[in-house]
């Protein structure tokens, strides 16, 4: 079997198994709406401070319901010992982590990206921004899955699973946060965002690259 | 080859060990001479875990073991064999503990690997299914191939080649 | 080449190589760490603009530098112990974050005191001591992911992964808050880079700077003696050792 129909192969079982899931994917949903309704709630229903803090609310809401799904990026496939039938196949574990990657973008962070809509009726967004903030976010859930893979990952037979996780994400996520808002920052004051935006995408790729490296590595050790 | 020991001997850890799932602090599995871990393709592992998804029915299950590992099968065939049939859509985890292990057992009918390493295969089986995973077992050995079985059941003397027995030593 | 190091994959070899290291090298750091500290607080000239509050930089300068230096260390032996599969090198890493992470949180505490009369406010979103902060988030990642083990090999080896992740990822984040910082430039400028500094004030940074690396190596090798002790407590050597303190 060739390397890419492996890949597919995995990415047609991970959807079969989220279509038999629907509850789970919804979740993350779910708690981003109320992440957002807290918000006008506790800063005040003022348009002006609304629409300001938009792009950072949204953000912040993605990162956080991505958090909640994470944990089970591989503890199911750990438990019911898919995981190690895929390490026995020979075939290289990268890939299958990569596949993973993929698929939990697709299942959790676009629906997530379609759904920061809400902050352009919510927090009177302008639209044309929104467009911007759902570019830098279609390229940071993927950062996020990519190094929520590692975290996820390493935390598998660890008991506190869960509560450690954000501490080994979030530091990384930094940089993509701060290009993120510096692409905006620059749409907003109708300023070319090219260069924030390629520093964003071009720290996305090497993480993608690299990081099924390291999760691969953690999967064999909390194998063992 | 029938490996026993009391719970905790270390059973587990050594199969584990055999398929490279577990590494080892020294020394080196191989098998015909070669290391194990450059020709996995040759062995079938089938743990406690049986690498089964709850979600997805039988026949999904499978399909996706089949496609992972390469190989080719008639999926219909393969459920009626391990007393499945009509149960093949069900998702698995509607299914009893008995019918989950057969839905890990299917491996068996289908595999080529050369040797079989198989953590108590007997678990909630039911008699029959016993003999016939036994029969499986001895078709396997007159192939020219061999099995390594844990198990807390005895086994018929006559199938056993060489009885291996861990002790517990800390 | 690392043929020299090889007795020291022993678990009794490497302790006893950590205890001696730790002995020899506190006494020296409580030295050069005194005379680097009476020399600066008291005998260093007064700062023209800053008046005395300067003299924490004796404190806050050797602290930042080997917080930083502490988690290269870490990096590297992390990537050294993935790699060759060398159990010790997993003990050092373990041993190594929460040292890291004292001298981290000793760095923003007196820059947080040192903030406060120059620019009047304990915490300015300045970009140094912003890397600072999350240096010391990456440091409770690693010691954190490291006791959510119950099987501590396990839990060292994964530190370690986190640990290779971490350096290679630092340059990033440190340069996108430097990057951050000029572009929300405006509420302050710092004075930190110091770029000439006089000679007599120089002196006791420089012996303080050594003193807080010794006091580094002597903390490490403490820490990793008694992470080996633990890992291996069930194991003939450590237990001979533990009867004979018991004495």
């Amino acid at each position: 079997m060739s390397y890419f129909s492996f890949f597919r192969q995995f990415l047609q079982r991970d959807f079969q198994i989220a279509v038999n899931q629907k509850h789970e994917l919804g979740l993350p949903l779910v708690f981003f709406a109320l992440i957002l309704i807290l918000f006008p709630l506790s800063v005040g229903p003022e348009p002006g401070t609304l629409s300001k803090i938009a792009p950072a609310v949204g953000w912040v809401a993605v990162i956080l319901s991505f958090l909640l799904a994470l944990p089970r990026m591989f503890s199911e496939d750990f438990e019911n010992g898919w995981l190690e039938q895929v390490f026995l196949s020979g075939y290289p574990n990268v890939l299958s982590v990569f596949a993973r990657i993929v698929s939990f973008w697709c299942l959790y962070g676009i629906p997530l990206v379609i759904v920061t809509w809400l902050l352009v009726p919510f927090f009177q967004f302008p639209l044309d921004l929104w467009w911007v903030l759902a570019k830098t976010l279609i390229c940071g859930s993927l950062l996020l899955a990519s190094l929520g893979s590692i975290a996820s990952a390493l935390l598998l037979s660890s008991r506190k699973g869960s509560s450690v996780l954000s501490l080994l994400v979030l530091p990384f996520l930094i940089p993509a946060l701060i290009f993120a808002a510096a692409c905006i920052d620059a749409a907003s004051q109708s300023l070319p965002y090219n260069a924030p935006f390629m520093m964003l995408s071009g720290i996305t790729i090497i993480t993608l690259t690299l990081a099924p490296f390291a999760t691969a590595q953690a999967l064999k050790l909390n194998l063992s | 080859m029938y490996l026993t020991g009391p719970n905790g001997a270390g059973k587990t850890t050594l199969l584990r060990s055999v398929c490279g799932l577990h590494q080892v602090q020294s020394g080196l599995v191989s098998l015909n001479g070669q290391p194990i871990s450059e020709q996995l393709s040759q062995v079938l592992y089938i743990g406690h875990k049986p690498g089964v998804n709850e979600w997805l029915n039988a026949e999904q299950n499978i399909a996706h073991w089949l496609t992972l590992t390469n190989q080719q099968a008639d999926i219909q065939t393969l459920v009626s064999k391990v007393g499945l049939t009509g149960l093949g859509h069900v998702p698995v985890r509607y299914l009893s503990a008995g019918q989950k292990r057969r839905v890990a057992l299917v491996r068996l009918w289908v595999s080529k690997a050369k040797l079989w390493v198989l953590d108590e295969p007997y678990t909630s089986i039911d008699q029959k299914g016993i003999e016939v995973l036994n029969a499986l077992f001895d078709r396997h050995k007159k192939a020219g191939n061999h099995v390594l079985v844990t198990s807390h059941q005895a086994l018929p003397t006559d199938m056993v080649d060489i009885n291996f027995n861990l002790e517990y030593r800390f | 080449m690392f043929k020299f190091l090889h007795p020291y994959a022993k678990p009794e070899a490497a302790f006893d190589l950590s205890e001696k290291i730790y002995r020899y090298t506190m006494p020296i750091a409580i030295l050069f760490f005194l005379v680097g500290s009476i020399w600066g607080l008291v005998y260093a000239p007064v700062d023209y603009q800053q008046g005395d509050s300067f003299r924490l930089i004796y404190f806050h300068v050797p602290s930042a530098v080997w917080s930083m230096g502490a988690y290269t260390t870490m990096g590297i032996l992390g990537f050294c112990a993935l790699v060759w599969q060398l159990r010790m090198l997993e003990l050092a890493v373990v041993a190594i974050a929460p040292i890291g992470a004292v001298f981290t949180a000793l760095a923003l505490a007196t820059g947080a005191i040192w903030g406060k009369p120059m620019w009047g406010a304990w915490w300015v979103w300045d970009a140094r001591l912003t890397s600072e902060l999350i240096l010391l988030f990456l440091y409770l990642g690693v010691f954190a992911l490291f006791y959510s083990f119950d099987d501590k090999r396990t839990g060292a080896k994964a530190a370690c992964i986190l640990a290779v992740v971490g350096i290679i990822n630092v340059p990033i984040i440190h340069y996108s808050v430097e990057w951050w910082n000029t572009l929300h430039q405006g509420a302050t400028i710092t004075k930190f880079a110091a770029p000439s500094i006089s000679g007599d004030m120089l002196w006791p940074l420089l012996i303080n700077l050594t003193a807080f690396f010794i006091f580094f190596t002597a903390l490490t090798s403490y820490r990793f003696s008694t992470e080996l002790l633990k890992a291996d407590s069930h194991r003939k050597w450590a237990q001979q050792i533990l009867l004979k303190s018991a004495k």
